[in-house]
């Protein structure tokens, strides 16, 4: 009675004194009752397995737990990843954008330097020196070519299209040209399907390019759709086009107007030639050959009038 | 029979969340000890007894969950469970810093004994670093964690008694 009584008083101190030499005992006698190669005891074996047995549901549903939470953090994070590619691609995509645009770009200017290669090839009369064209401002073309390269005034500036303008000033390194848009610019034309001679003007207006076929008579054959060619009069290498008539000229004057549409818009030339030389071109409505000369009858048709008009209707 | 069975599932679930999602919250290898609050919550409120049986029966599923020998962290969790609950008995541990103030200290001493049996089972060990690296700031972070731990072991009972119409008084 009394031991019952003191066990229930000291309770506590028992349990724990139970409990410590429980677990001193295990810790002493573990590595001599654990068989030899085995990594546990026989007791800590079915400690294990009841224990796995009681924690394994709970441990199951926390991994499950934990893996929705980073599963559903990961939905963030990775969008804000996402969001970051993103950006990263659309810079690069701009980048690549940009080096294709000057891909293009460079394939269309080595385009326009093979057509004026093959242009320079087919025209060897004439000595032509490539320029970039800088800028244009109201009709007037800048290119990067002046005096210490051989560009003199009045030189004509040429395309492979047709006739672009002429030098009207010059720097050392720079010029300036003179396009059929400048009121200033005046050339020697022939129709080159009935030869008819006449002046073209620039149209000097930024709203309407085309230009003034003028000094043409009222009987003269020209047509809407001719082209226009430049003469062995101008300052120009004579065969060069000008450019095609827009509108056939009107009647009841002696002296009539017609419209030239010029072959080289200057607001889109990139690269011209100046023509720094040019030999004699043949003249294509020279007189007939020798044979015609000796009397003998070839059958040659009359020789043209090469009178201006202004020869023409001179007293 | 019921608060028996709820006590048994508290340990349970104290084990498995400590083998599983306390590892996420870990800073630089350093992580709460879930089980250290649950046996001197039980040491605070419901005496020694409670607590060495929960500190035993939380101590055997640690040793078996870290692969330990079986006693280790029962000795430990025992020792500091008796002396958390004769100190509880003669302090006023109303005051949240006061049970923080125990939990901290119930971790510097769990961390002590268990570094010591370490020592004993392996006398090559570091266990000056163990006890810097680990033991302190494990200790640091459980009591940190004191407040709102208990808050929950708290409300969980007082639910618990009200739902069997019992009065706790605090």
């Amino acid at each position: 009675m009394a031991l019952t009584r003191r066990v229930v008083e000291n309770r506590s101190t028992l349990i724990f004194a139970g409990l410590v030499l429980l677990s001193l005992a295990s810790l002493v006698t573990e590595p001599f009752i654990r068989p030899v190669g085995a990594p546990n005891t026989p007791i800590k074996r079915m400690v294990i397995n009841a224990a796995s047995a009681v924690t394994y549901p709970f441990i199951v549903a926390f991994d499950g737990a934990s893996g929705l939470v980073s599963g559903a953090v990961g939905i963030v994070t990775s969008y804000s990843d996402m969001e970051a590619q993103t950006r990263e691609l659309r810079e690069e995509l701009a980048l690549s954008q940009q080096r294709v645009a000057l891909f293009e770009e460079t394939m269309r200017e080595n385009d326009r330097l093979r057509a004026m290669l093959a242009f320079q090839r087919e025209n060897p009369r004439l000595s032509l020196l490539p320029a970039k064209v800088d800028g244009v401002n109201r009709g007037v073309l800048t290119i990067d070519r002046g005096s210490l390269h051989g560009v003199r005034e009045s030189m004509c500036a040429i395309t492979k299209d047709g006739v672009v303008g002429d030098i009207v000033s010059v720097t050392p390194f720079t010029a300036q040209v003179n396009s059929l848009h400048e009121a200033d610019f005046k050339i020697g034309v022939k129709v080159k399907r009935s030869r008819v001679r006449g002046v073209v003007h620039g149209s000097g207006n930024r709203f309407s390019h085309f230009c003034e076929l003028q000094y043409i008579g009222e009987s003269d054959d020209v047509l809407r759709g001719d082209l226009i060619v430049t003469s062995e009069e101008s300052r120009f290498p004579s065969g060069l086009i000008v450019g095609r008539v827009s509108t056939a000229p009107g009647s009841g004057s002696l002296l009539v107007t017609a419209y030239v549409e010029p072959a080289v818009n200057p607001f889109a030339v990139e690269e011209v030639y100046v023509v720094v030389g040019a030999s004699a071109a043949p003249r294509d409505d020279a007189p007939p050959p020798a044979a015609e000369a000796s009397g003998e009858s070839s059958g040659a048709y009359a020789m043209p009038d090469e009178r201006t008009v202004q020869e023409k209707l001179a007293p | 029979m019921r608060k028996n069975v709820l006590w048994l599932l508290l340990i349970v679930v104290a084990v498995a969340l400590q083998a599983t999602w306390v590892e996420a919250i870990g800073v630089r290898g350093v992580m709460p000890d879930l089980m250290l609050l649950l046996v001197v919550y039980f040491a605070v409120n419901d005496g020694d007894e409670r607590a060495m049986l929960t500190g035993a029966l939380g101590g055997v599923f640690q040793d078996v969950v870290t692969d330990k020998v079986l006693g280790h962290h029962v000795l430990c969790y025992v020792v500091v469970a008796f002396v958390v609950g004769r100190v509880g008995e003669r302090l006023i541990t109303d005051h949240p810093a006061v049970k923080v103030g125990l939990v901290f200290l119930s971790g510097i001493v769990m961390g002590l004994l268990f570094v010591a049996i370490g020592y004993v089972q392996d006398p090559g060990s570091s266990a000056l670093y163990v006890i810097l690296a680990n033991v302190v700031p494990s200790a640091f972070y459980t009591a940190v964690l004191t407040p709102a731990v208990f808050l929950v072991l708290d409300r969980s009972r007082r639910r618990h008694a009200a739902m069997q119409g019992v009065v706790l008084h605090d």
